[in-house]
C-alpha cells in the first residue's frame, strides 16, 4: 500500500515544511556556492603561482643613480637599465630549473597600473613614474630552483633586484579564502541544524495529529519501522519538493550574480566562476535535503513510538 | 494463551485501576467480560491486546512472559490478536476494502491472497458491494461489520471485542454474538466485553466480572452459569461486606 494513504497530508504543521526547506536550501546553496567558488579559486591561484616568480628590477635613482654616479642623462640611465635587464635575464636563462623568462614591456606594466591611475598614456602620469622592470619567470614543475642562491646571484648584478615568489600575498589570500570557507561551512551546519529542528517540530505535530492512526497500526502489529516509514516518506516528498524550489531560486540568483561579476572584469573574479563539478554538487542539494528531512523524521517518529508500549 | 497472575495496573501515580487480576484464557475459549462503566473492562482488554503493560504482576501472552519479551517481538504477538473497538476506529481515508485488508498487509501477506480473502469476507458480512466506499458513507451497523471483518481477517488466535453491542439493538447484538461464536468454533479464543447482562444470560459462556478494579468469576458475582471447564483458574475473593 502506498504510504500516503495511511498518513494523509495534514492541514497544519506539515504544510509549511516544503517552504522552510526551500528557504534553507536557498541559503545552503548560496553558502555552498561561495565556499566551492573560493575553494576552486584558491586552487587556481595556487597552481598559477606555484611555478612562477617575478623578478623586480627597481629603477635607477635620479639624479643620483643607485650605483653612486650622479652625472647620468636620462638616455644613459635608460641604457644602463637595459643592460641590467639583459644581465638579469641572462642569469635567469642560465639557471637550471627555469623554463621561461619573459621581461614585461613598459606598456604592459603601465596597463597593470591603469585601473588605479587611469589611462593617461605615455605622456601622462604613468609615463612620468619611475616604473620598475618586471620579469615573469616560469619554473620547472619537476626541477627545484634554489631561490636563495638565485637571489644572491641577482644581487651581484646590482642593487634593487629582488625576487617575489608571491608567497606572502598568496598566503594572505589563501588564509582569507580558507576563513571564508570555514564560515560558509559553519553556515551550512547551522542551516542543517535549523532544518532538522523544523522537521522535528513538524513531524511531532504530524505524529500528534495522526496519533489515533498510529496507535491503531501499533495495536494491529505494525512494526516501528513500518510506521516510521510512513512519516519518513511524507517528509522526504516535502523535503524534495522544497529543495527543488530552493534550488530553482538559487539558480536564478547565481545567474544574476554571475552577470554582475562578469561586469567587474577583475582578474580574481574570473576564477570565482563555478566549475561543472561545483554545479553538480549544488544540484544534489535538494536530494540531500530530502534525505536529511526523511532521516530526521524517521528518528523523531521512532523516538515518539518508543513511548508507546 | 493468556495468563495473568496478580496483575495490577495504575496510570502514573494514580490509584490502581486493576488490582490482583489473575486469569487464564485457554485457546478456543469464549468469555464474556462484564462490569459497570469505569470498572476497568477497557483497561483489561488493553492489557490483553498489548496496548498497556501491567504495573505489577506476571502477564503471559501466547506462552511468552511479557515483562521479558523484547519490544521488537511484540508486533508478532499483536498480529495474533484481533480487536473490535467500541468506536470501530476505521480509517476514514481508506476504502472499506483497504480497512479490512490492513492487518494482512501489515503482516506482509501476498497481495493476491489478500484481495481474495478480503473480498470473500466482505461478501460474508454482506458488504461485498461496498468495497470501494469510504467508511463515512456506511451506516453504524455496516461500520461495525467492517470493524469485525478487519479484526478477524487474519484469523487471529485471540479476538477481543470492546462493547461491540453497545450501539445496536438487542436483535443485532444477539446476531453479533452468534457471529463471534462461529469464529470461536473455528478455533479462535474470544473475549467480549459488554455491560449488557441480558445478552450475556442468553448464552452459556463463562463470564468474567470486573468490580471495584478486581476480577471475579461470574458464578461468584454475576450469578450467570459458568460453562463447563471454565478457564478461570483463580480470581480474588469477593470482598465481604
Amino acid at each position: 500500500m502506498a504510504a500516503p494513504d495511511l498518513i494523509p497530508d495534514s492541514e497544519g504543521a506539515g504544510r509549511f515544511l516544503p517552504w522552510v526547506v526551500a528557504v534553507m536550501v536557498f541559503f545552503a546553496a548560496l553558502a555552498g556556492a561561495a565556499a566551492l567558488a573560493l575553494h576552486q579559486a584558491t586552487g587556481t591561484w595556487r597552481n598559477d603561482l606555484a611555478n612562477t616568480i617575478t623578478v623586480e628590477i627597481s629603477p635607477l635613482d635620479s639624479p643620483s643613480g643607485g650605483d653612486g654616479r650622479n652625472d647620468d642623462s636620462a638616455g644613459a640611465r635608460a641604457a644602463r637599465e637595459s643592460e641590467r635587464l639583459a644581465a638579469v635575464t641572462a642569469v635567469l636563462r642560465a639557471t637550471a630549473g627555469i623554463i621561461g623568462v619573459r621581461p614585461l614591456e613598459t606598456a604592459e606594466i603601465a596597463s597593470l597600473l591603469q585601473p588605479w591611475l587611469g589611462d593617461s598614456g605615455p605622456a601622462g602620469l604613468i609615463g612620468d613614474l619611475p616604473l620598475p622592470r618586471l620579469i615573469d619567470v616560469q619554473l620547472s614543475a619537476t626541477e627545484r630552483v634554489d631561490l636563495s642562491a638565485l637571489a644572491k646571484r641577482l644581487a651581484g648584478i646590482g642593487p634593487g633586484i629582488r625576487i617575489d615568489d608571491h608567497q606572502i600575498w598568496l598566503g594572505k589570500l589563501v588564509r582569507l579564502s580558507q576563513s571564508l570557507q570555514w564560515m560558509m561551512a559553519a553556515c551550512l551546519a547551522m542551516i542543517c541544524f535549523a532544518t532538522c529542528a523544523v522537521v522535528i517540530f513538524g513531524t511531532r505535530a504530524a505524529f500528534a495529529a495522526h496519533l489515533e492512526v498510529v496507535e491503531l497500526l501499533h495495536v494491529m502489529g505494525a512494526r516501528d519501522g513500518y510506521i516510521a516509514r510512513l512519516f519518513q516518506w511524507r517528509a522526504m516528498t516535502m523535503g524534495l519538493k522544497g529543495g527543488l524550489i530552493g534550488l530553482a531560486v538559487t539558480a536564478a540568483a547565481l545567474f544574476a550574480l554571475s552577470r554582475l561579476a562578469a561586469d567587474l572584469e577583475g582578474p580574481l573574479f574570473g576564477d570565482l566562476a563555478l566549475s561543472p563539478f561545483a554545479l553538480l554538487v549544488l544540484a544534489t542539494l535538494p536530494f540531500l535535503a530530502a534525505a536529511l528531512t526523511a532521516l530526521t523524521a524517521r528518528r523523531t517518529v521512532l523516538r515518539e513510538l518508543s513511548r508507546l508500549p | 494463551m493468556v495468563r495473568f497472575e496478580n496483575v495490577g495496573v495504575r496510570y502514573g501515580v494514580g490509584p490502581e485501576v486493576l488490582r490482583d487480576i489473575s486469569l487464564h484464557i485457554a485457546p478456543a475459549s469464549f468469555h464474556f467480560l462484564t462490569g459497570a462503566s469505569g470498572a476497568g473492562k477497557s483497561s483489561l482488554l488493553k492489557l490483553m491486546y498489548l496496548a498497556l503493560f501491567p504495573s505489577r504482576g506476571r502477564m503471559e501472552m501466547f506462552g511468552q512472559d511479557i515483562s521479558i519479551t523484547h519490544r521488537r517481538d511484540l508486533p508478532a504477538l499483536r498480529q495474533r490478536i484481533g480487536v473490535v473497538f467500541q468506536d470501530f476506529r476505521l480509517l476514514g481515508n481508506l476504502s472499506v476494502f483497504d480497512n479490512v485488508a490492513l492487518p494482512l498487509r501489515l503482516a506482509g501477506e501476498d497481495e493476491k491472497r489478500t484481495q481474495n480473502n478480503v473480498s470473500e469476507l466482505l461478501d460474508w458480512v454482506g458488504l461485498g458491494a461496498r468495497l470501494d466506499d469510504g467508511p463515512d458513507t456506511l451506516s453504524g451497523g455496516e461500520q461495525q461489520r467492517v470493524a469485525i471483518a478487519r479484526a478477524v481477517i487474519s484469523k487471529p488466535s485471540l479476538l477481543l471485542a470492546d462493547e461491540p453491542t453497545g450501539n445496536v439493538d438487542d436483535r443485532i447484538a444477539y446476531r453479533l454474538v452468534r457471529l463471534f461464536e462461529e469464529l470461536h468454533r473455528s478455533g479462535t479464543a474470544v473475549v467480549v466485553a459488554t455491560h449488557n447482562d441480558a445478552l450475556v444470560r442468553r448464552f452459556s459462556h463463562p463470564v468474567l466480572t470486573l468490580n471495584d478494579s478486581m476480577l471475579y468469576p461470574a458464578s461468584a458475582y454475576a450469578g450467570a452459569e459458568l460453562g463447563a471447564g471454565s478457564d478461570i483458574k483463580a480470581g480474588p475473593r469477593r470482598k465481604s461486606g
